[in-house]
C-alpha cells in the first residue's frame, strides 16, 4: 500500500502529472500554502473538493479578534493573502479593545463570505504557478529507504496519480467527516458538502497517529424574519486600519459603508426548552466520540457547565452583502432540529425566525500534531507537510498561518534552502506551531493571547517590524514593499531622536496643555519624549507646542507613541526573551542518541527520543522532560562539541605528519 | 543577567563547620552588602576589595536589621581560577543548621539565587574546569542531585506546603485569568464583573503569600526570645513589676507620673523561657512632647509583643481608654494578662471591685477577643508573681506548637521564589489600583506565577487556558 508499485494493478489509475508540491485542501491553510510556494518559483498543484467553495467560511463569518487578528497581520508581514483578502471583502471592521492599552489592540472584521471565496478563488486562478483543480486525495505515495519514508506521489478517487516532491495535507474538518443534530448523523463534510473518505487510512498507514476532534456551528437564520429593533446594535468603526501592511502603504480606503451587528440575551424559557431536551442531545448521550473545544462549547454545554450563569449572550452577525443569512455566533448546538426551532424562537427579536441552515456539530479525523517538526513536516513521512484543523487547531487564521508557514517550508525543503521556524518570542504564530508541535492538543485549538509569554512585544501594530525582513528573506515580499517599509523604519526611528531631543522650556502653552490633560505641571524644561511618557498625555495633544513636527502616516505615530509609552515593560520583555533565546539557541540534532545518556531519567529519553526537539528551549517544553534533564543535556552538548574539536585538532595534527 | 548563585558545599545535619559557597558575577557584591571585616590580609574593608585567595575574618550582618548572624571566615576566589571558573566566595561559618539557613536567606534577600541541583559542578564542567572524562560523572551528578531535591521536595510538597502553594497558585491564576478574560474576551459581562472584585482578589492572595513567608520566619522566633510588654497608664506600678522580674533596679522607680519616659529592655528567662522584658512609657494622651515620643514607642512595643502586661493600679479611678483600646486590639495570637497593681495598699475586696468593673467595660465594648489572664500582683511582697510566671510557660508551649504546625516553609529556594513573586504582585496591586490600562499588572503578575512555576513545575500558559475555561463560559 501507499506506492507507486499498485499502479500496475489498477487499469482506472493513471499518470496525470509531475509537481513539486500538491497542496490538498484549498481553505485557508491550503490558499495560502499554494500561494507561497508559487510564489517562490514551485511548480504546485492545488487540489480541492469542491472548486465553489475555495476559502470557505463556514463557521462564524468574520476574521480577526483577539490573537487572531495579530494572527492574520503577521501573515500579511510575511506576505500572506489572508489580510489582503479580508480587507475587500469586509462589510464591518472594528478595532477590539480600543478602549485598552495599544499592547492588546485586536483588529477583526466581519466578511462577505461569498465574496471572500469568490475573491480567493479568482485570485488562486490568477497565479502563475498554480494548477488548481477538483479532486478528492485518497492516497499518498511513498518509497522507503533506510527505515525513512519518503512521500513521491498522491493519487485521487478518480486515478489521477501525480508524481510530487512534497505535499501539504489542509483537509480541515472533512476527512472522515460526519455532521450530527440529535439522533441524526450524516457522513458529510460541513454545510452538507461531500467529505474525504480514505485519505486518513493512508496517513496512518504512514505511521501517522490520528485523533478524532469535534466542533460544531449554530444556525442560520433569514434577516427579514427577524426584528432587529428589539435587539442591542453594534456598530462597525470605518476608520479602521486596515489587516493588510500592502493595503496600508498603498492608501486603501476602508469601506465606510459598515453592516451593522446585533446583540440579544437567551431568556429563561431558552434554558427550559434546553434542559427539557437534554436526553436527545448527543453529547450527553454518548454518540459523539470526537473531543469538543472547550472554548466554543455548544449552547446546551455552556448551560449544563455554568449553572450559575443565568443568561449568555447571543451574537447575530450578517453573512454578507447579497444574502439574507444571519449567523447566531454562541449559539451553535447539535440538539435535535425541531428543538432548534423552539430555541431560536425563545430568542427576543427571534420569535418568527425562519431558519434556513440548521446548526450541527461535527466530528473529523485529525492528527496528533507531535508528530509533525516545528517546520510542520512529519516525522513519520519526510515530505508530507500539514497545516490547519488537521492538526488538531481551530479558527480560519490559525489554519491561514500555518497553511502559510507549511507552504514556505515545503519550499524550502524543495529548493535545498533552510526550514524557517519563527518561535515564541517573535510572533503568535510561533507560539501556535510550537505549542502544537512540542505539546500537542487534546481539543481543537484555538489562539489565545494568554498563551503568549511575550504579549507585550507581540503586538498587531508591530506585526510589520517584527516579520517583514523575514519575509524579504524567504522571498515573498517584494523589494518594493521591503523598502516601503524600511523607510516606515527609519520615519520611527528619526521621530523618536527628534522626540527625545527636543526640549520645550516651561510656557504658557505648555502650562496649558498639561493641566487640559490633567498632568502635573513641570517647572524646568522637559523633553517631548518624557511627555509622551506620561500615560494622560498623548502624541496628538502636543501638537500645538511642537511646531517642528513633520507629516507621518498614523501607522508611523502609533508605532512611535507605543514604543515610547511601553519603554519599561518592553525592556521587561526583552529581558525574559533574552533569558528565553538562550535556551532556544542551542540547537539539538536530531541524531543524539537519547537513550544512551545515563543522566537522562528514562521518561525523558523516551520522550526526546521520540519527538527529537530541535533546541534545547523546544525539549525544555516537553512534558515529562525535567530541568535536570535539560541540565544534563546541556553538559552533554558541552562534552560533545568538545570531544569533536579534539577530534579535529587530532586529525589536522595527522595531516600535518602526513605532509 | 544572571545573579549569583550560592548553597551549602557541605553536607546536610549539624557539624563543627560548614561552608556555604557563593559563585558569578557580582558575589563579591553581595557579599559586600552582607559581610563585615574584622580582619584582612593587606587591610582591606570590603571583599571586592579583597585580593584573591585570601582570607578574612568578619561579621555577617542582615542589613534590613543590622543584626549579626554569625562570625565567620570569607575566602574570596577570582575568576577563571575558582572551581566554577566565575568570582566566588566561600564562607566558613558555624554548623548549626540554622546559622546556615540565616547566612543563606541574608544572601538571598541581597541580590543572590539558590543553586540549581549540580550546579556547581554543572558551571565547573562548562567552564573547562574538568575534562572531557569526567562529563558522565558530571551528568550523573546532576540527575542525582537533582533526584534527592525532588524526593525532598516531594515529601516536602506533599502535606501541608503542597495545599498552602497550590491554593495560592489558584487564587492567582484565578486572577490571571481575570485580566486575560478581559483582553480575550472584550465583551464578557462575568469578566468585567470579575474584574471590579479582581484587585481585593489579589490582595488577598499576596495576605496568603505573606503568610507562608512568614512561617519561614515563624520557625525562627523560637530560637529568639519572646517579648513581654508591660503596660499601663503612668504611675501604674511597671518599672517596680520590671525591678522585680529582672532583678535589679533597671529602671528608675518615683512616684511621679510619666518617670519612664522611654521603653526599657531587659533580657532575662522566666521560668526556664527566653523573655524580653519590654517596660513602656505609660500610654496616655500627652501634650509633653519627650513623653510622646515614649508613647509612640510603647505603642510599638505592642505590636511586637507576645505577651501584653497590662498594670491597672486601685488607686486609678476611671479606665484609660486610649490604652484599653489599644491593649484590646491587638491580634488573638498575643496573650493579654490583666493585672491589678500594688496589691500590697489594697483590700481584696476593691481589688475584686476594680477586676469586675474592667471586666464589664471590656464586655460592653464588644471587643473582637478578650482577657487572656486576670489577677493581682505586687512588688513588693511577691504576691501573684507565680502566676505571671505560669502565663509566660503556656504562653510559650503554645506558641511552639502552633509553631511547629505551620512551618512550612524550610526549604530556601522556595522562599527566594516566593519572595520574588511577592514584589512583583505588590507592584501589580500597586498598579491595578493605579487604573492603569490592565496589560502591564497582567505582565507583572504572569512574571510572579512564572517564579511560583518553578516551586510546582507547572507551565503558566498551560495553567492559565485551564483556568479561564473552568472559571469563565468563553466562546462564540
Amino acid at each position: 500500500m501507499g506506492s507507486w508499485e499498485q499502479m500496475k494493478e489498477h487499469e482506472s489509475w493513471y499518470e496525470a502529472g509531475t509537481y513539486d508540491v500538491a497542496v490538498i485542501g484549498a481553505g485557508h491553510a491550503g490558499c495560502e500554502a499554494a500561494f507561497a510556494c508559487a510564489h517562490l518559483g514551485l511548480s504546485t498543484l492545488l487540489l480541492t473538493l469542491h472548486l465553489d467553495q475555495l476559502a470557505n467560511l463556514p463557521c462564524n463569518p468574520s476574521i480577526g479578534g483577539t490573537a487572531k487578528g495579530q494572527l492574520v497581520r503577521e501573515i500579511d508581514a510575511l506576505g500572506g493573502i489572508m489580510g489582503e483578502m479580508a480587507d475587500l471583502s469586509a462589510i464591518q471592521t472594528r478595532m477590539l479593545n480600543r478602549s485598552k492599552g495599544p499592547a492588546v489592540f485586536s483588529p477583526r472584521a466581519q466578511m462577505d463570505r461569498a465574496a471572500y471565496s469568490r475573491r480567493m478563488k479568482s485570485r488562486i486562478e490568477k497565479e502563475e504557478n498554480i494548477s488548481l483543480v477538483q479532486g478528492e486525495v485518497v492516497e499518498l505515495f511513498w518509497e522507503e529507504t533506510d527505515g525513512k519514508k519518503i512521500l513521491n506521489g498522491i493519487r485521487t478517487r478518480s486515478g489521477a496519480c501525480y508524481h510530487v516532491k512534497a505535499a501539504v495535507v489542509c483537509s480541515g474538518t472533512y476527512m472522515e467527516a460526519r455532521t450530527i443534530r440529535g439522533e441524526v448523523i450524516v457522513e458529510s463534510g460541513p454545510d452538507g458538502l461531500s467529505r474525504s473518505v480514505g485519505l486518513s487510512r493512508s496517513m496512518e498507514e504512514a505511521g501517522i497517529r490520528m485523533q478524532r476532534f469535534k466542533t460544531g456551528t449554530p444556525v442560520r437564520v433569514n434577516a427579514r424574519t427577524v426584528d432587529t429593533s428589539v435587539m442591542e446594535i453594534q456598530p462597525g468603526e470605518p476608520d479602521m486600519p486596515p489587516f493588510s501592511y500592502k493595503n496600508e502603504m498603498e492608501g486603501f480606503t476602508p469601506r465606510q459603508e459598515q453592516t451593522p451587528c446585533y446583540s440579544v440575551w437567551t431568556t429563561p424559557e431558552t434554558r427550559s426548552v434546553i434542559t427539557e431536551n437534554m436526553d436527545r442531545s448527543p453529547l450527553y448521550s454518548g454518540v459523539i466520540e470526537g473531543t469538543g473545544p472547550r472554548y466554543c462549547p455548544s449552547i446546551e454545554d455552556k448551560f449544563m457547565r455554568f449553572p450559575d450563569k443565568s443568561r449568555h449572550q447571543i451574537f447575530v452577525e450578517p453573512m454578507g452583502d447579497e444574502t439574507q443569512e444571519l449567523y447566531l455566533q454562541g449559539f451553535s448546538t447539535s440538539l435535535p432540529e425541531d428543538v432548534q426551532v423552539q430555541m431560536v424562537h425563545s430568542l427576543p427579536g427571534l420569535s418568527h425566525a425562519h431558519i434556513q441552515r440548521a446548526a450541527y456539530a461535527i466530528e473529523y479525523d485529525c492528527i496528533d500534531p507531535t508528530t509533525a517538526d516545528l517546520s510542520l513536516e512529519s516525522t513519520c513521512l519526510k515530505g508530507l507537510f500539514t497545516a490547519g484543523q488537521v492538526n488538531g487547531s481551530s479558527g480560519y487564521e490559525e489554519a491561514a498561518a500555518q497553511g502559510l508557514m507549511a507552504g514556505i517550508n515545503a519550499a524550502m525543503k524543495i529548493l535545498g534552502r533552510e526550514p524557517v521556524i519563527l518561535d515564541r518570542s517573535q510572533a503568535y504564530i510561533g507560539v501556535l506551531i510550537d505549542d502544537l508541535v512540542t505539546k500537542g492538543t487534546k481539543e481543537p485549538y484555538r489562539m489565545m493571547t494568554s498563551r503568549a509569554e511575550y504579549r507585550i512585544f507581540l503586538r498587531q501594530d508591530n506585526a510589520d517590524m517584527r516579520l517583514t525582513a523575514i519575509g524579504h528573506e524567504i522571498g515573498l515580499i517584494d523589494d518594493a514593499r521591503f523598502g516601503a517599509f524600511e523607510e516606515k523604519r527609519k520615519a520611527i526611528e528619526e521621530e523618536k531622536t527628534r522626540l527625545r531631543t527636543t526640549f520645550l522650556p516651561p510656557s504658557e502653552k505648555l502650562h496649558e496643555i498639561l493641566t487640559r490633560c490633567g498632568s502635573t505641571v513641570n517647572q524646568s524644561g522637559i523633553s517631548l519624549m518624557e511627555l509622551i511618557k506620561r500615560p494622560e498625555i498623548h502624541y496628538a495633544d502636543l501638537a500645538e507646542i511642537d511646531d517642528k513636527r513633520p507629516e507621518l502616516p498614523a501607522s508611523v505615530i502609533f508605532a512611535v507613541e507605543v514604543d515610547i509609552k511601553y519603554e519599561g515593560y518592553l525592556a521587561l520583555e526583552e529581558d525574559r526573551i533574552k533569558k528565553f533565546a538562550a535556551l532556544e539557541n542551542k540547537k539539538l540534532s536530531p541524531d543524539i542518541p537519547y537513550d544512551k545518556i545515563t543522566g537522562l531519567r528514562l521518561e525523558a529519553r523516551a520522550k526526546l527520543a521520540e519527538r527529537k526537539p530541535m533546541s534545547l528551549g523546544q525539549a525544555s517544553r516537553i512534558s515529562g522532560v525535567s530541568p535536570a534533564d535539560i541540565a544534563v543535556l546541556l553538559v552533554y552538548l558541552e562534552a560533545n562539541k568538545r570531544e569533536l574539536s579534539e577530534n579535529k585538532e587530532i586529525n589536522e595534527g595527522s595531516e600535518k605528519n602526513d605532509g | 543577567m544572571d545573579k549569583p548563585y550560592c548553597a551549602c558545599a557541605t553536607p546536610p545535619g549539624v557539624s563543627g563547620i560548614a561552608v556555604i559557597r557563593m559563585a558569578g558575577e557580582g558575589s563579591c557584591e553581595v557579599a559586600d552588602k552582607v559581610f563585615t571585616i574584622r580582619r584582612a590580609a593587606g587591610d582591606a574593608r570590603t571583599v571586592s576589595g579583597m585580593s584573591g585567595y585570601t582570607v578574612a575574618y568578619g561579621l555577617i550582618k542582615d542589613p534590613s536589621t543590622g543584626k549579626v548572624v554569625d562570625e565567620v571566615m570569607l575566602t574570596r576566589f577570582c575568576a577563571p581560577h575558582s572551581y566554577t571558573g566565575e568570582d566566588s566566595v566561600e564562607i566558613s561559618c558555624h554548623g548549626g543548621l540554622t546559622v546556615r539557613q540565616e547566612i543563606l536567606r541574608v544572601l538571598l534577600e541581597n541580590g543572590a539565587r539558590m543553586a540549581e541541583p549540580g550546579e556547581f559542578t554543572k558551571k565547573a564542567f562548562l567552564s573547562g574546569k574538568m575534562d572531557l572524562s569526567q562529563a558522565e560523572a558530571v551528568m550523573d551528578v546532576i540527575a542525582a542531585d537533582s533526584d534527592l531535591a525532588l524526593r525532598a521536595a516531594n515529601s516536602h510538597l506533599q502535606g501541608s506546603l503542597k495545599t498552602k502553594i497550590r491554593e495560592l497558585c489558584d487564587d492567582l491564576y484565578s486572577c490571571m485569568a481575570v485580566f486575560e478574560m478581559w483582553i480575550d474576551e472584550p465583551d464578557d459581562e462575568d469578566a468585567l464583573k470579575a474584574l471590579a472584585r479582581n484587585t481585593n482578589a489579589l490582595s488577598s492572595a499576596r495576605e496568603k503569600m505573606r503568610d507562608l513567608l512568614s512561617t519561614y520566619r515563624q520557625g525562627r522566633i523560637l530560637s529568639e526570645r519572646m517579648n513581654i510588654v508591660i503596660c499601663g497608664i503612668p504611675n501604674s506600678g511597671k518599672s517596680s513589676l520590671l525591678n522585680y522580674l529582672s532583678g535589679y533596679d533597671r529602671a528608675i522607680v518615683t512616684d511621679v507620673p510619666g518617670t519612664t519616659r522611654d521603653t526599657l529592655e531587659v533580657s532575662t528567662s522566666m521560668s526556664g523561657v527566653p523573655v524580653k522584658l519590654i517596660d513602656t512609657a505609660g500610654i496616655r494622651e500627652t501634650d509633653d512632647v519627650v513623653e510622646a515620643i515614649g508613647v509612640n514607642r510603647a505603642t510599638d512595643a505592642l505590636s511586637e509583643a507576645d505577651i501584653v502586661l497590662w498594670l491597672v493600679s486601685c488607686e486609678e479611678e476611671d479606665i484609660e481608654e486610649t490604652l484599653m483600646e489599644r491593649i484590646m486590639n491587638l491580634p488573638k495570637e498575643t496573650k493579654i494578662g490583666l493585672l491589678i497593681s500594688k496589691s500590697d495598699t489594697a483590700d481584696e475586696s476593691s481589688i475584686g471591685k476594680k477586676k469586675s468593673m474592667i471586666e464589664d467595660t471590656i464586655r460592653e465594648k464588644n471587643y473582637s477577643r478578650g482577657l487572656d489572664f486576670c489577677g493581682s500582683i505586687s512588688a513588693q511582697t511577691g504576691e501573684g508573681i507565680k502566676e505571671i510566671e505560669d502565663l509566660v510557660r503556656k504562653t510559650y508551649d503554645e506558641l511552639g506548637s502552633a509553631h511547629a504546625q505551620e512551618v512550612l516553609l524550610t526549604n530556601q529556594r522556595h522562599v527566594d521564589h516566593l519572595s520574588t513573586a511577592l514584589t512583583k504582585i505588590d507592584r501589580c496591586i500597586e498598579l491595578s489600583r493605579a487604573g492603569v490600562s490592565l496589560e502591564e499588572p497582567s505582565l507583572l503578575l504572569r512574571t510572579a506565577l512564572e517564579e511560583l512555576g518553578e516551586i510546582t513545575g507547572d507551565s503558566v500558559s498551560d495553567t492559565l487556558v485551564d483556568t479561564i475555561f473552568s472559571r469563565f463560559c468563553v466562546g462564540k
